[in-house]
């Protein structure tokens, strides 16, 4: 299991009020944790725009002379089984976790913050329908939920971001839903709704920053639990298509070799780690920083 | 704190890149027993009227008699539950004389049960009826006369090799009717679900059991007619991955690996202790290119294709584990042609674009499967870079096969990495699925109708071998020139073991894979 | 709390019906043929056909959902495609291999997570915490396949310290089977040599597909732990004079242990999405292979089957772990 279903069950009430958002900049940039995260994910990120400028090697140009080569001087992390350079491989695939993370991550908030504000601030039928749809989605582990989807389209990539993004977004309805549902009853917003302010413009400017801040905590969370899921579901079978660089594809292909060509799954398997523990101390140091019930506790 | 990781990171490796113990760690496997490993993760049903995969055939083959078998080159016909033969002068006819032998019940193997047998995959009509039916026209064509002899009249002349094909095979062993009839139930009177997991045979094993995606294991049947096998039991271990197998020889858990990589076999035939044997096989891999899709219309664009592929580069993905054959009927069958006339040629191949109305090139999506054959996928991307020389622009999709068959059948695939393999030893079998549109298999499939189909139906009622190998030539060439099929491989067979194993040969068709004779030292 | 219960459970039984509608739909969507897959690509048309119509694929789709339903409600969970068995049949042949695994996970999880919980929180701020923290993030951050082979190539292959993938060596015969937990059965069956094998057959998979959960349960008693090492109540307990260990264990984690037990049931009902990463590494003969082979199969009866169990036991994991948050906590009322 990800870390993201115990997450969201965990945080499922938080006390949220909104926070300055450029004190909350700074302050991420201060805590030792956050900062590691951000210099990680920042690094990556240059890593995977400057990835045609430094690889050595065309990711995709097959060369049979040189197949399974041992790390060397010419080719650092050594060969697939197609003579490739790994290391270039893995800078191109900084590009598509990075990615698949970031549109999975946008693509499931835009899906389900809206339809959680909504229906959280006007209640009613909709509201219960909502919460019957993500009690279905939710009754079934992601995924697993993912490996139907994606089997149900066809294996690329846009479609393995498709999938997890189906499979993610309740999550986030139901968070969105559970701060509207705190904040309707707060007292500026009985104010301004006291004063004439629309609906729209009320969801818009008043309940939309409340709700900003607990996604982008519970987001940031997720991001390593995404590119998790879709290594899982290029490892087994339902991902990316050759010859794309994709790290979970590209350790399934080495598992074949992992007895004398270790070299072949083995950085792409570091190559993971390192991406998710970037975003895993990002998020963890944004909640520090961003949740004060638990900055309360003091670090 | 990264510096912690980067230590972690390094003791790992440091671990991982060890060399490995040199030598073979003794076997944890007790002397009666053969352990091996293979994959029956794909297996369907042990009932021989329904066995259509690797594994369940090879393991029928086992459990259960047929009456006659193949020589172990497929030269002669050799008996097996009948000791005799007779055939009538027009070929069409033949009796049989059984031996005496028993069933694993304790029952006599009777006359009456060979025909209940044929007759119960005229019932079942299963995967591999069609091996009967194309040959015997109705199941009152198998007849008992007595209680030992047998009458089977086909719909054919059949050769001996031809007969056997259809005798030999797997589906038309001698299962037990007394036992099945006391194992079905109304809504399945054939006894179909109850043979998926039993046995009702009286074949050198016996089926102990069959734990689903575990093992299957059998033991030594005491009365075979032929002396109860050497080897005591025999366990089928589940093992998908080709790694795990390695592993397991080298440490001893297993004795016999099936299904190792091509570089796996190189690696563990260079090590002491262990042994790998090789054969060719009855089989092939091709690039299917869809007739009905536009550009294959053009036969120049179809040769333009085979022209632009790099042969030599594909063996290499294989580790020179398969043989370059190009033509359909593969090397070791009657009548097989050893004519290979394409070559990486992009000049030629340019040029056939060019007359074919395609030299501005088109774009086309391959098919290739997972998990049927681990170098596939890489074969895929090899023929990827080839076809983009020639302007031929390919989006390779690496899908599970029943997607892909799915497309292929309803002829929807512009192309698709397909393998083939022989039914039976002859070359009918081959010349009918890639020639013959009217058996409505690979020729079908890929649109092609071509008029050399008339000759593959000639060619099976030829009973003068020489004028029959002649025939399979031309539908060869044809095939070879005109068809859709860029033929790469004739894979070998491989089987790794431990040295003090003995009698495990592999062989060219895997159903007549023959444990009976195994022993270790 | 039973008005709670029932109420529960009727949302519960719901939203497993909106989960059947929605996989029986994709499944179905799926451009693969099932069939075709089952009998090869060798298969004349005619046999094709001929199973389609035997096994009722040629209907409607609509048809087919309704007669899934009725049989459903008669028990009938229908026929494998691909195993030529009940559905049934097979979930009881697989289930137990995973509960096994997914148990072994959790209990070695939750005991090495709370403890090493414990230590973080007790040395809070200094260098074992800091440790602790960052080697857990560590943990969370590898892709549990990965850690799988690199565990087996090292602990199976290079040193020889535990056996390979499968839940018993070959040659040892597997218990008789009375609850299908190869350990328990043979407890009962009082043979010792196979409990033995089993049990290492188990560690390996069981530390891989535990290690999140691990690295989970460490962190929320770390944090859990904190925030009760600061009330009142242990300050008092300190100022009495106890011993630091009661203190810790009998007043502190005491109180902590509401939130640590939610995590590790939630955990526990999410293992078996690992299990089917797990399964594939280590040849574990269980659900998550058993699913993984059906969807791969499009083995449409054993999909679904699958479905329902892996519903049921998510659906009940999570009101398991409500009721016990009650129950530990009668703060929380029920609506």
């Amino acid at each position: 299991m990800d870390s993201s279903t115990l997450r969201s069950a965990t945080n499922s009430r938080p006390i949220v009020r909104p926070v300055r958002r450029r004190s909350a900049a700074s302050r991420i940039l201060r805590n030792p944790l956050s900062l590691a995260g951000v210099l990680l994910i920042g690094g990556l990120i240059v890593l995977a725009a400057i990835a045609p400028l430094i690889a050595p090697y065309d990711p995709i140009q097959t060369d049979l002379a040189v197949r399974l080569a041992p790390p060397s001087r010419t080719h650092l992390f050594g060969t697939d089984q197609l003579g490739r350079d790994i290391l270039s491989r893995i800078l191109y695939g900084t590009r598509i976790s990075l990615r698949i993370a970031i549109l999975t991550a946008v693509i499931a908030t835009l899906i389900g913050a809206p339809l959680g504000i909504v229906t959280g601030y006007f209640r009613g039928r909709l509201d219960d329908l909502l919460m019957r749809v993500t009690d279905m989605f939710m009754a079934f582990p992601r995924l697993i939920l993912a490996m139907a989807i994606a089997a149900a389209l066809r294996p690329t990539l846009e479609n393995v971001i498709i999938a997890i993004s189906l499979a993610a977004w309740p999550a986030y309805a139901r968070l969105a839903r559970s701060v509207t549902l705190g904040l309707r009853e707060e007292n500026y917003v009985e104010a301004a709704r006291a004063i004439g302010v629309g609906p729209g413009r009320l969801l818009a400017r008043h309940i939309f920053p409340g709700v900003l801040s607990p996604l982008t905590i519970q987001v940031s969370l997720d991001m390593g639990g995404i590119i998790l899921t879709a290594a899982g579901l290029g490892f087994i079978g339902f991902g990316a298509q050759p010859p794309t660089p994709e790290w979970g594809v590209m350790i399934s292909e080495g598992r074949n070799y992992i007895t004398q060509q270790w070299w072949v799954s083995t950085f792409p398997g570091i190559a993971i780690s390192f991406v998710v523990l970037g975003f895993n101390m990002l998020g963890d140091g944004i909640r520090d920083v961003m949740d004060p019930r638990l900055r309360s506790r003091g670090h | 704190m990264r510096a912690l990781h980067a230590l972690a990171v390094l003791l790992l490796l440091a671990v991982v890149i060890l060399p490995a113990a040199a030598g073979a760690p003794p076997s944890r496997v007790p002397t009666n027993v053969l352990v091996i490993g293979t994959v029956i993760s794909d297996s369907v049903s042990l009932d021989p009227a329904q066995a259509f995969e690797f594994s369940t055939t090879w393991v029928a083959n086992h459990l259960y008699d047929t009456l006659v078998d193949f020589s172990r080159d497929f030269s002669r016909v050799v008996p097996r539950l009948a000791t005799s033969w007779t055939a009538s002068s027009d070929l069409k006819t033949y009796t049989f004389r059984l031996r005496s032998a028993k069933f694993h019940s304790g029952n006599p193997v009777t006359a009456q049960a060979v025909a209940f047998s044929i007759q119960r995959v005229f019932a079942l009509k299963m995967a591999p009826s069609f091996i009967v039916t194309d040959f015997i026209k109705a199941p009152s064509d198998v007849v008992a006369v007595g209680n030992d002899q047998v009458r089977v009249t086909f719909v054919q002349p059949m050769p001996e090799i031809l007969m056997a094909c259809v005798l030999a095979n797997p589906v038309t062993s001698v299962v037990d009717p007394a036992v099945v009839r006391r194992n079905s139930p109304a809504d399945d009177p054939q006894g179909n679900k109850w043979l998926t997991d039993h046995d009702a045979g009286s074949g050198p094993y016996v089926l102990i059991g069959w734990n689903r995606n575990l093992k299957i294991e059998m033991r030594g049947f005491d009365d075979y007619w032929r002396g109860r096998p050497r080897m005591g039991r025999i366990f089928m271990q589940d093992m998908p991955e080709p790694t795990a197998q390695l592993l397991a020889l080298q440490q001893g858990d297993i004795d016999v690996a099936m299904n190792l990589l091509p570089g796996q076999f190189k690696q563990i035939s260079a090590q002491p202790g262990f042994q790998v044997k090789a054969t060719p096989t009855f089989g092939l891999r091709y690039l299917a290119m869809n007739v009905g899709f536009e550009p294959f219309s053009k036969p120049q664009v179809r040769n333009a294709v085979k022209y632009a592929l790099d042969y030599e580069a594909i063996k290499r993905l294989y580790e020179d584990t398969i043989d370059a054959g190009q033509t359909i009927v593969p090397a070791g069958m009657f009548a097989h042609l050893k004519d290979r006339p394409f070559q990486k040629n992009l000049d030629r191949a340019r040029a056939l674009m060019r007359e074919g109305g395609y030299e501005r090139g088109f774009k086309a999506e391959l098919m290739v499967p997972v998990g049927v054959d681990p170098p596939l996928p890489d074969v895929a991307t090899k023929m990827k870079e080839d076809l983009a020389q020639i302007g031929i622009d390919v989006d390779v999709k690496v899908l599970r096969n029943a997607d892909i068959l799915a497309v292929y059948r309803a002829q929807k695939h512009q192309l698709a990495i397909q393998r083939w393999g022989a039914d039976y030893p002859d070359p009918d079998n081959l010349a009918k699925a890639f020639a013959d549109f009217d058996s409505r298999v690979l020729a079908w499939r890929n649109q092609w109708d071509n008029p050399v189909k008339a000759k593959v139906k000639q060619a099976v009622l030829e009973r003068d071998p020489a004028k029959r190998a002649a025939l399979y030539a031309e539908i060869q060439k044809t095939v070879l020139d005109e068809g859709p099929f860029a033929i790469f491989a004739y894979p070998l067979r491989q089987i790794a073991m431990r040295t003090n194993v003995k009698g495990v040969d592999p062989s060219p068709l895997f159903q007549t894979y023959d444990l009976s004779n195994a022993t270790k030292e | 709390m039973w008005a709670y219960v029932v109420r529960r459970l009727m949302l519960a039984s719901i939203a497993i019906f909106g989960v059947l509608v929605i996989v029986f739909v994709l499944s179905h969507v799926i451009p693969g043929d099932p069939v075709a897959a089952i009998l090869g690509g060798q298969a004349r048309e005619e046999v094709i056909e001929a199973v389609r119509r035997r096994w009722g694929l040629d209907r409607p789709l609509y048809e087919q959902f309704f007669l899934f339903v009725i049989r459903l409600a008669h028990g009938d969970l229908g026929t494998s495609l691909a195993t030529n068995r009940p559905v049934i049949v097979d979930l009881r042949a697989f289930f137990p291999a995973t509960i096994e695994l997914a148990t072994t996970a959790i209990v070695i999880g939750a005991a090495t997570g709370v403890a090493v919980g414990i230590i973080s929180a007790v040395a809070h701020g200094k260098l074992i915490d800091h440790v602790v923290r960052f080697l857990s993030l560590i943990g969370l951050s590898m892709p549990v396949f990965w850690l799988g082979l690199i565990l087996l190539l090292l602990l199976y292959a290079r040193l020889g310290w535990l056996p390979g993938p499968g839940q018993l060596d070959i040659f040892v015969s597997r218990p008789p089977h009375v609850t299908g937990l190869i350990t328990i059965d043979a407890l009962l069956a009082r043979d010792f040599s196979s409990l033995g094998n089993a049990v290492r057959h188990l560690i390996l998979p069981a530390v891989v597909l535990g290690s999140h959960a691990l690295v989970g349960i460490a962190r929320i008693t770390r944090a859990s732990m904190l925030e009760v090492l600061g009330q009142d109540y242990v300050k008092v307990a300190r100022a009495k004079g106890l011993a630091e260990r009661t203190v810790i264990l009998r007043h502190a984690l005491k109180n902590a242990l509401l939130p640590i037990i939610t995590v590790i049931g939630i955990y526990y009902g999410g293992l078996l999405e690992g299990a089917v990463l797990t399964e594939t590494v280590f040849a574990w003969p269980g659900l998550g292979r058993y699913a993984t082979n059906a969807i791969l199969s499009q083995d449409f009866a054993a999909i679904m089957g699958v479905t329902i169990l892996i519903a049921l036991i998510f659906s009940f994991a999570n009101l398991i772990v409500d009721l016990a948050y009650g129950l530990l906590n009668p703060k929380i009322r029920y609506e």
